[in-house]
């Protein structure tokens, strides 16, 4: 996408970061029109507004997500999409993945799915978009996994699937504005990178 | 005038000298230190195509292909963690032979490049497929480029990319070194999406493997379960049936079209065709719809299973899949000629023909829906009689090219398992073909060759 789409205005810019996985994500991700929800893609962390993380991130990527995530301006949004960037999915807990971005980062908008479909993708970022535009209250609560996210499945570190797939639940997250958790400015990163409230 | 030389024996022959190996039904040979090593000397001349080189532990394979279906494995035992490196003959070998070092501390004598590739230092150990892995220095070195004294001379510089910029091939580093803007030399290393799954896999019925082979690379998952469910069907001697063969045949190409058409509408954009670009987007967002509705899900990671299926696909949604086809087909006709990519318009047209084909099991295979009423009978097959050691070796097409899984089954699980993905071959050469570009350059080149790095790290 190029400036030239971007209606008059400042549009949010949004950095899509594929921290490893199997690219299932990116792959929907790529059938989102952002600009119909008001965002434009950028490649430079110190562009974005949004990050959207895809993929389980390895234990060395989860150090270049930090260093992109900390290059951002102030005020930036961290999305994880799909099940491994939330919590690492199927590899979490080997010795190439710890697990996923939550815990480790302030996440602002979880959309869980193993991948979403583009359908809920298009409607969590739409809906963060809103909240955003509207100056949602933005709270210091700790983050929350939707209703749905709970339902899911949560392997156990170290585990391996055992069963026959789980059907995916592609639910679109209710986003209250308490589910928004903003970096700024009481959410500095410390040495590790990790929220220090 | 003395007489002509002997022809010397073709590589081929060199490996069949080897000792057949009774537990694979993949045509492996066991060469001894000598005659793998004649054989190494052999591929500097001879055309026997090496298409993977991984490790068990105790031996090193190497998948030789004399024709695309024809396939011949060379094996070697490791001896005091070494073996005699194929890559000073063939470059193919050396990013497989700095994975088995990363992977197994097994290191190839003589080879060209045994940098870390995969092994960045973060895992908190090395060696992890090896039966003692060992210890992980802290902190991690940095990664180490060439430059040379010719760079020094040209003036050249270097620059970074990734693995955050990744030109959106996925999590990846670039080095460039550049003489202006032009590219003198580029060096990918990638490794960040590693996920251990050789590891993960081990000590798992095929069947519960499957899921996880499903999700090394998705645009190629239908791909990797067919090598993998072939593979282990060759294992043990199970044969699917036509209806299933079919369809999964189906799958396979209904899968290729959607990547190629995701690979195209990247590439269009990049080039400025933007109403092309857009439809390309929109005719994988029928396809994958039409994928739901006949095998459960958009990127079909849940049905196959070895021998047979996990969830049999949905008639209903086999019977709409031909209109689903029309209307791609009808999409794809008024795309102006001068498109770049019409390699992979060409196969998807190829690949519409064959999903047609596939998805009419009703017509061309009369027994279809019988199968599916019997699933116990396959269990049966398999608890009847466990046997010990078993290999197989198994082959489906993605849309970047051919993927081979090779795995070991014991007692009924898998005791060793690799997937020879063509994404680390296109890496490679990415590498070569950058040459002369600058960064936009890249960028199209990268997208013209839709590398995935998820494959290639698995």
């Amino acid at each position: 996408m190029n400036e030239s789409d971007a209606a008059p205005g400042r549009r949010l810019e949004v950095l899509h970061l594929q921290a490893g996985g199997c690219g299932g994500c990116a792959l929907e991700f790529a059938l989102v029109a952002l600009p119909g929800l008001g965002l434009v893609e950028t490649e430079h962390p110190r562009h974005a507004d949004l990050l959207v993380v895809s993929g389980a991130p390895g234990r060395e990527m989860m150090r270049a997500v930090r260093a992109a995530w900390t290059a951002m301006a102030e005020p930036k949004y961290l999305v994880a999409l799909g099940d491994c960037a939330i919590e690492g999915g199927r590899f979490r807990g080997t010795y190439a993945v710890e697990g996923g971005l939550e815990g480790r980062l302030p996440v602002a908008l979880a959309i869980p799915g193993s991948p979403p479909a583009p359908d809920a993708i298009r409607d969590a970022l739409g809906a963060l978009v809103r909240a955003i535009e509207a100056g949602a209250t933005l709270s210091d609560e700790p983050f929350r996994r939707t209703a749905e996210a709970e339902a899911a499945p949560t392997p156990a570190p170290g585990a391996v699937p055992t069963s026959a797939p789980t059907p995916v639940p592609t639910p679109v997250p209710t986003l209250a504005p308490l589910a928004l958790l903003p970096a700024a400015p009481r959410h500095r990163l410390s040495g590790d990178g990790s929220s220090d409230s | 005038m003395s007489a002509a030389p002997r022809p010397r024996p073709s590589a081929a022959t060199l490996v069949r000298a080897g000792r057949p190996v009774p537990s694979s039904r993949s045509g492996r040979y066991l060469l001894s230190q000598d005659q793998w090593a004649a054989f190494a000397e052999r591929l500097d001349s001879d055309p026997l195509h090496l298409s993977g080189l991984w490790s068990d532990g105790a031996e090193i394979h190497a998948l030789l292909l004399e024709s695309a279906d024809a396939p011949l494995i060379a094996s070697v035992a490791v001896e005091r963690q070494r073996f005699l490196a194929l890559s000073p003959m063939r470059a193919s070998a050396i990013l497989p032979e700095r994975i088995v070092r990363d992977l197994w501390g097994i290191e190839a004598m003589a080879a060209r490049d045994l940098r870390p590739w995969l092994d960045h230092g973060a895992w908190g150990l090395t060696a992890p497929l090896a039966a003692r892995p060992g210890p992980a220095s802290w902190p991690p070195e940095p990664p180490d480029f060439l430059w040379d004294e010719a760079d020094d001379a040209a003036g050249a510089f270097q620059l970074p990319i990734g693995p955050v910029q990744t030109l959106t091939i996925g999590p990846a580093q670039f080095r460039l070194t550049l003489v202006g803007e032009r590219i003198r030399r580029l060096e990918p290393l990638l490794g960040a999406a590693h996920r251990g799954i050789a590891l993960a896999l081990r000590g798992l019925q095929p069947d519960q493997a499957i899921r996880l082979v499903a999700r090394i690379d998705a645009t190629a998952s239908v791909a990797h379960q067919l090598a993998f469910a072939r593979a282990v069907e060759a294992a043990s001697g199970v044969q699917p049936g036509r209806a299933t063969e079919a369809l999964r045949r189906a799958m396979g190409a209904l899968e290729r079209m959607a990547i190629d058409l995701h690979h195209l509408a990247r590439l269009w954009s990049l080039r400025g065709h933007r109403a092309a670009a857009a439809r390309a987007g929109s005719l994988r967002g029928m396809l994958l719809p039409a994928a739901e509705a006949a095998f459960g899900d958009r990127l079909m990671m849940r049905s196959l299973a070895p021998g047979g299926w996990s969830v049999a696909p949905d008639k209903a949604g086999l019977a709409t899949m031909a209109a689903t086809l029309d209307k791609v087909e009808a999409g794809l006709d008024p795309l102006p000629d001068d498109l770049p990519g019409q390699d992979r318009l060409l196969s998807i047209e190829r690949d519409l023909v064959l999903c047609r084909s596939g998805c009419d099991p009703l017509r061309t295979v009369p027994e279809f829906g019988q199968e599916e009423e019997r699933p116990g009978a396959r269990a049966e097959e398999h608890s009847g009689q466990p046997v010990a050691d078993q290999e197989g070796l198994g082959m489906a097409e993605a849309a970047q090219g051919q993927v081979w899984h090779w795995v070991r089954l014991e007692n009924g699980v898998v005791s060793a398992w690799h997937a020879v993905d063509p994404n680390l071959a296109c890496v490679a050469a990415l590498a070569s073909e950058a040459v002369g570009l600058d960064r936009d350059g890249l960028a199209l080149l990268c997208a013209r060759f839709g590398v995935s790095v998820s494959g290639a790290d698995q």
